[in-house]
């Protein structure tokens, strides 16, 4: 199993876009490895999108490479190659459903891979479990919920068996059992399947949860590393239009007020231990 | 005084079918003039469906929606004129921008007000710069926009009709963090300079603790709770167990008071937060 990206210099804006329009994607150099949790923020127009096509061969660099398992991108030969390797998931779940029947949704990815009618009954049982929608096979997909749709349509992607899903905002339709629900299932995906996950997300809850976080701003890299060393970086941040997580901003605050409370903070829990452990001493 | 009420409003989809729903069971509420009141609960629990008779988009099995005093349904001719008094914005409108210029989009219901050009054109140019859409833009098609522009002009397409209500359902979805931040602000200062009554939908906690001055929580079509912001948020536990996710701060401060410590209840926001803390701090020492 692999799953690698690597983006060596990557430039790209639209054709017919003049000389003096900035690029895009302005020399991205990234790599992701196998099994990797990658989180992208970035503000509304800084790329993230646009990366996310370049990662599954929908948009083709204009300079530098993407190399998916080793395999370029840029040579048209390879496109179907690098579609098994990689799925995408986009924001809305409505525009992803190609099926009203949740069974033959899921099949759709695996019959044009023209395999035996057997290997895709098991394939779509398979996803179908993966992502908690055993049972589900005969419903509408129209009579589903936001979170369910979106679990469908990653079910279709997982039944294609690719070894890395990129995510480009997968929740921000959704309403937070929904939201829960999906990111229960990537997190999943990537820790008991072993899939490589590349999620770009405007919610900072979620990209902590992420093994990495890169920030991206105008087409370029700007932070790339563990959440806790990211999200350290509150004043960067906040330069580029995002935020931290509630407990990250009020440590941050109180520390510039004095109080001694570590950097790192992320999650509520750390945030509730370390708060008692000051009002009590 | 209330600007709008609603008496005993029961909703049903699907009546006389076997598939009959209780949307809204005896809903009783009432928004004050000038309030910036938030509507929260699951999903399922009948929010869409109760911002939509405020305007008369659906209309109640029984019961009676009541603006400025009046029953909406008392002359069902005139409903439009309830529509030009209380504007409605649905999620992701930028979908639902539809002409050839942003000018054109703002313009469409206040041309449908039947208002002379300059007037039209006035509030058009005040719309636009209540939510910072510079001039140059108004020209322009609504697809070569940003999709937070396009959303800040389909806000000004609402308040180009001056109504006295403004009803959003998550106006902020999908915003990147500085983006949700200006748009709500933008909402509220309009609110506040133009006296009108603004109602939110939304799903974040944090947004509706941050701007709002009332809440109202719908649970299963009925009304379980409705006040003041700060009173609701204070009773974040009873919120939790209805399925809402309660701002960080509030489980925060909810874990150091089940651990024993005397910390206030009315803790949801970081600016407070951060006082807190800071009062506790000063006070052991």
């Amino acid at each position: 199993m692999s799953g690698k990206i690597d983006a060596v210099d990557l430039r790209f804006k639209y054709r017919g876009q003049g000389e003096d329009t900035p690029f895009i994607l302005d020399g991205v150099n990234l790599s992701v490895q196998e099994g990797e949790f990658v989180a992208v923020l970035g503000r509304n127009g800084c790329g993230k999108s646009t990366l996310a096509k370049q990662f599954c061969a929908l948009l083709l660099p204009s300079g530098g490479h993407v190399y998916i398992d080793g395999i370029d991108t840029a040579d048209e030969e390879n496109i179907e190659k690098i579609h098994r390797i990689v799925g995408m998931i986009f924001q809305n779940p409505d525009n992803q459903i190609v099926s009203s029947i949740v069974e033959e949704d899921v099949a759709f990815g695996p019959e044009n891979l023209n395999l035996p009618p057997n290997e895709i009954k098991e394939r779509v049982e398979e996803a179908l479990n993966i992502v908690e929608m055993a049972g589900y096979h005969q419903h509408a997909t129209h009579k589903l919920s936001g979170g369910q749709k979106q679990r469908i349509a990653i079910a279709g992607i997982i039944a294609m068996r690719p070894k890395c899903i990129v995510l480009d905002e997968p929740t921000s339709m959704l309403d937070p059992k929904g939201r829960a629900e999906v990111m229960r299932t990537i997190r999943k995906l990537n820790e008991e399947v072993g899939i490589t996950i590349v999620l770009i997300t405007h919610y900072m809850d979620e990209a902590a949860s992420a093994g990495r976080v890169v920030v991206m701003e105008e087409g370029k890299i700007l932070l790339d590393g563990k959440p806790k060393e990211v999200f350290s970086q509150v004043e960067l941040l906040k330069s580029v239009h995002l935020a931290v997580p509630q407990v990250t901003e009020l440590a941050y605050r109180l520390r510039k007020a004095g109080v001694d409370l570590p950097c790192d903070i992320t999650d509520v829990d750390e945030c509730a231990e370390a708060l008692a452990g000051l009002l009590r001493s | 005084m209330a600007i709008i009420e609603t008496r005993n409003l029961i909703y049903d989809y699907s009546q006389g079918t076997p598939f009959e729903l209780r949307a809204l069971d005896d809903v009783c509420l009432s928004i004050e003039e000038g309030d910036f009141l938030g509507i929260i609960g699951p999903t399922g629990s009948g929010k869409s469906t109760l911002v939509q008779h405020l305007n008369g988009l659906l209309r109640p099995v029984s019961g009676q929606v009541l603006l400025e005093g009046k029953d909406i349904w008392a002359e069902p001719a005139k409903i439009r004129q309830v529509r030009f008094k209380v504007g409605m914005m649905f999620q992701y409108p930028e979908y639902q921008l539809f002409e050839e210029t942003i000018y054109k989009d703002i313009a469409f219901g206040p041309k449908n007000m039947g208002l002379d050009e300059d007037e039209i054109d006035k509030r058009v140019r005040e719309a636009a710069s209540f939510v910072d859409l510079p001039q140059a833009c108004l020209e322009k098609s609504p697809y070569h926009l940003s999709g937070g522009e396009m959303r800040r002009a389909a806000i000004a397409g609402i308040m180009a009709m001056r109504p006295k209500v403004i009803v959003l359902d998550e106006p902020a979805a999908g915003l990147d963090p500085y983006g949700r931040e200006a748009i709500m602000g933008q909402i509220r200062d309009y609110g506040k300079e133009t006296h009108t009554t603004v109602v939110i939908v939304s799903h974040s906690m944090e947004e509706i603790t941050r701007w709002t001055n009332s809440v109202l929580v719908l649970d299963k079509g009925r009304v379980l709770m409705a006040g003041p912001t700060e009173e609701i948020f204070s009773q974040a536990a009873k919120l939790e167990e209805i399925g809402l996710t309660i701002p960080q701060i509030s489980k925060v401060f909810m874990q150091l008071r089940a651990q024993g410590l005397d910390v206030p209840a009315n803790v949801f926001t970081v600016e407070q937060a951060e006082r807190e803390v800071l009062r506790l701090l000063a006070k052991k020492s």
